[in-house]
């Protein structure tokens, strides 16, 4: 500055010395110009270096996508058409004759389908059309391609993502599963000279604004598709003349440094195109479910459009909400479709005149099922950290079944509802948990964390620790069954216990339901109706200390203190861990760990992790076999009665604590455990026993399953005996009350008093003892 | 029961001589089995009779008895479906191809479909034997012989893994 002020002095010097003065000024100015030079070369060198390390780094970053189980279809398995259906309508397949994948048609017996390619974790499967023929509740035939088929899987349900807690999602697509209508409609909508251009486009400005001027609205931008996506990289929207110019400096930059193909992937897959609760739609693969529940290459044109309409405002077009303004703009995006040849006048007829039918898919809201999800990311969490699973767009293989997953749902939201319709009970305040795993595998079928069970929020399941009251009974009979001092019909006496004191504790006097004495019982009715005294007096026989070990080893819990309460379940455990430890008695003795993950793949395919299955035999087999049969007792006779599965042969207990402030079910049939609680957040009292609210849940929940019965086994040594459930005396099948139950060959059970077996038989007792 | 257990683990030990010790992963297809029971047998588990050859995978809905129908020991597994097998003889390639990871990878889809099949679970403990997984094999053999019945040949095979299982341990 001082030297621009020297400038008019020096117009008055020599010569020389003005041409020294101008030599000094034209050095400086250079030095300035060059420094002037140097600093914007560094600053493009700067945005260079922003610019492309995230365009490079964003084109990596895309959420590892979970999957369920794929159903397995094969003849036999039981199944109405009407749920294969149901199945395919999660996978968004489309009803009606059509030669493409994702399609299907049903006509009464009969369900063809056309399998959409596929690479499983063991190899890929090609798009295959099945049909499926039902008859008698089953799947009677089977054909594949034409030929008879053994097997057939459908493609896994997606289930979710891991996105990272900025909440970007996005389904990755590459130029080959872009239709060709979506990039060129694309350019013609928003950027007409995309191929030209050099980043930025002032024809495209110009003729936006005079667009602009015409309708008196500002719905034409001048932004070039570059420009939209560094825009979208740095999820800035004001609009200060200095931003622009970046955001120009940078698009130039991209535009130079990249290919236009890459580019116009990038902004597929960039441009953010709704909001799903916490999580922002981005690109057009997850567009595209999003909005239809179909992949992007699936698309019609009217669809393909209304994609490109939201572009300009997701929340103001948004579809869901505004269909009206949705509607209008698409048409104008057929138009210059139309106008550009990209459709031709009838395709453009038949678009125009389509509603815009948008498919939501299942779920709504954050995460698709985020109870299940949670549990997922614990197991995944000893591997992969947060960042990793939500960014380098692995593939993770799941053991959900979203078939069981819904109809756990559905049985919770329905008998919650009924119950407190029915009991008069305030609405919507009773609470749920349900976990189902497979029987001999032990992998998690479903998870449901509360009663609105597609929202994120706590998470009862893995996280509820409630007193578990009668439910833990099971663990004193086997480990009175595993000392091989009883049996089922062994007597039990269910009379007074003398008072416990526990050192700091009120005087400990447990009593029964119902307030009786029920003398001496076999051990299979303590179990059955769940009676206290005589399941405390058989606890405290075979070792307090004994069964918490028991308890520890089945549920994977730290041992707890061997109090005598405990014996009644006076212990607080999550549905979780009392899942695992039913798990131990549904897999005839083994003990597995939680699993939810089967697989993970990274992006190109290959297998990062497979977690095998994993058991360790920690109960004696003969000793779960009794007890199992007890457990059906339960069902048949005992507390479960009630259940509309009472006697199909399915096994289970009910459970309730203190003052009716949790109730307890956990029972299997042949194939799944489900442990259901039932209570309120704040602990108060439900007024519900076991049988009336988790029992409730559960018999719900089976009914959509198919229960098949428990796989009864007679251990070597036993032989089956026809006892009296009341008195476990030897019976007659038409006296007392008959249970069929195994029994070793070297017991010696007396006859009930006028049940008892003819002489012969007596006569050969003798001689078989 | 653990004294119990060894005192099993002997005999099988010695059956171990016997044995022709089915080498592979797989095994093939079985072999006819002894109508008498070898004497190894601990825990002989039954189930409710079956249909000898049955078409479905899955029984069809039957008229429920009042109490479970009494079953007698030493009764037949159910057979193993026409959908497992095709799927236990794609492992066999698998393993036989050398992929162990692949072929317990669909013995586990087989599993699923058809989780008491003695067969998959004996199988299952071989090709963990064979990665050098010990103790998942001899857990897995044991699974197999809830399901084993009075197929003594099964249960013999079972008990093959469980003591290759000890010995490759030591």
């Amino acid at each position: 500055m001082p030297r621009r002020k020297s400038k008019p002095k020096a117009q008055g010097r020599e010569p020389a010395a003005r041409s020294r003065t101008r030599r000094l000024i034209l050095g400086n100015l250079l030095i300035g110009v060059c420094l002037g030079v140097a600093f914007l070369a560094g600053y493009l060198l700067y945005l260079n270096h922003v610019i492309t390390s995230t365009f490079d780094g964003r084109r990596w970053s895309v959420p590892a996508r979970v999957y369920a189980q794929p159903l397995e279809l094969y003849p036999g398995l039981e199944m109405e058409a009407d749920e294969i259906e149901v199945e395919l309508k999660r996978l968004g397949y489309r009803r009606g004759p059509s030669k493409a994948p994702g399609s299907y048609t049903h006509t009464g017996n009969e369900v063809r389908a056309k399998l959409r390619a596929f690479t499983f974790s063991d190899g890929p499967r090609p798009p295959t059309d099945i049909r499926v023929r039902i008859a008698d509740h089953a799947i009677d035939t089977l054909y594949e391609n034409g030929q008879p088929a053994s097997l057939v899987r459908l493609e896994p349900p997606m289930i979710g993502s891991f996105f990272a807690t900025h909440g970007e999602d996005r389904l990755i697509v590459s130029p080959e599963e872009t239709p060709v209508l979506l990039s060129e409609g694309l350019k013609a909508v928003e950027d007409r000279n995309f191929d030209t251009h050099a980043g930025f486009d002032l024809r495209g400005i110009a003729r936006a604004a005079i667009a602009d001027i015409r309708s008196g609205d500002l719905s034409q931008g001048g932004s070039t598709l570059t420009q939209q996506l560094v825009k979208s990289y740095f999820l800035d929207n004001r609009r200060t003349l200095w931003r622009k110019l970046k955001e120009l400096a940078m698009a130039v930059i991209l535009d130079a440094r990249y290919q236009k193909a890459d580019l116009l992937n990038a902004y597929i897959n960039e441009i953010y195109l709704g909001q799903d609760g916490e999580r922002a739609v981005h690109g057009f693969g997850l567009g595209s479910q999003f909005y239809f529940n179909k992949p992007l290459s699936e698309l019609d044109p009217a669809e393909i459009a209304l994609l490109i309409a939201v572009i300009r405002g997701p929340s103001y077009y948004n579809p869901f909400t505004h269909p009206v303004r949705a509607r209008s703009r698409r048409d104008l995006v057929l138009g210059h479709m139309a106008e550009f040849g990209l459709i031709t006048a009838e395709q453009h007829a038949k678009a125009i005149r389509q509603p815009v039918a948008l498919t939501r898919s299942a779920r709504q809201g954050g995460g698709y099922y985020p109870a299940f999800l949670d549990l997922a990311r614990d197991q995944l969490g000893h591997e992969y950290d947060g960042n990793e699973l939500a960014s380098r767009g692995y593939r993770i293989f799941t053991t959900l079944e979203p078939r069981v997953q819904d109809a756990a749902e559905r049985a919770v939201a329905a008998t919650l509802d009924r119950i407190e319709t029915d009991r008069k009970l305030p609405r919507g305040e009773l609470e749920a948990a349900v976990l189902v795993a497979n029987n001999q595998t032990g992998e998690i079928s479903a998870v449901v964390g509360g009663r609105k069970a597609g929202f994120q929020g706590f998470n009862r399941a893995l996280n509820a620790r409630r007193p578990v009251g009668s439910l833990l009974k099971p663990v004193v009979y086997l480990t009175a069954l595993e000392s091989g001092n009883y049996n089922l019909a062994t007597i039990i006496e269910d009379a007074p216990l003398p008072q416990i004191e526990v050192r700091g504790q009120a005087p400990w006097d447990p009593h029964n339901f119902d307030n009786e004495f029920h003398g001496p019982v076999p051990l299979v009715r303590g179990l059955g109706d769940s009676l206290n005294l005589a399941t405390v007096r058989l606890g405290e026989a075979v070792g307090v200390d004994k069964v918490a070990a028991r308890i520890a080893t089945f549920a994977g819990i730290e041992q707890p203190p061997a109090y005598p309460s405990l014996l009644l379940g006076a212990i607080d455990l999550t549905p979780l861990e009392m899942t695992r430890l039913y798990g131990v008695i549904a897999s005839g003795g083994f003990s597995s760990p939680v699993k939810t993950v089967l697989a993970v793949e990274d992006e190109e395919g290959a297998t990062l992790n497979r977690y095998p299955l994993q058991m360790q035999q920690v109960a004696q087999p003969e000793a779960v076999a009794q007890l199992t049969y007890g457990l059906t007792m339960v069902m048949q006779r005992g507390t479960a009665h009630t259940s509309r599965f009472a006697t199909r042969g399915v096994a289970g207990k009910t459970g309730t604590s203190n003052d009716f402030r949790d109730s307890w079910f956990a029972g299997f049939d042949a194939t799944h455990l489900a442990v259901v609680w039932v209570g309120y957040d704040d602990n108060r009292e439900t007024k519900l026993t076991g049988s009336a609210g988790g029992l409730q849940v559960w018999d719900a929940l089976m009914a959509s399953l198919h229960p098949a019965p428990v796989t009864l086994t007679t251990p070597s040594g036993f032989e089956l005996q026809l006892i009296d459930y009341a008195t476990g005396g030897l019976t007659q099948p038409d006296c007392g009350e008959p249970i069929t139950v195994p029994i070793p060959y070297n017991a010696r059970l007396s006859s009930v008093p006028g049940c008892g077996s003819t002489f012969m038989e007596r006569f050969k007792q003798w001689f078989s003892d | 029961m653990v004294q119990r257990l060894n005192h099993t683990l002997d005999r099988a030990l010695t059956l171990v001589g016997i044995v022709v010790v089915l080498a592979g992963c797989v095994s093939e297809q079985q072999t006819p089995y002894p109508r008498t029971p070898v004497p190894v047998t601990t825990t002989t588990q039954t189930r409710p009779p079956q249909p000898q050859y049955p078409q479905p995978t899955q029984p069809a809905p039957q008229p429920i008895p009042q109490t479970p129908a009494p079953v007698q020991p030493q009764q037949p597994p159910k057979p193993q479906s026409t959908v497992t097998l095709a799927l236990q003889d794609e492992a066999q390639r698998a393993a036989t191809a050398g992929d162990l990871p692949k072929a317990i990878q669909i013995l586990e889809r087989a599993i699923r479909i058809q989780p008491d099949s003695p067969t998959l679970w004996i199988e299952l403990a071989r090709c963990h034997l064979k990665e050098g997984n010990t103790a998942q094999a001899e857990q897995f053999a044991r699974k197999a012989l809830l399901f084993t019945g009075n197929r003594y040949d099964l249960e013999q095979q079972a008990w093959v893994v469980i003591a290759d299982a000890r010995a490759e341990k030591q």
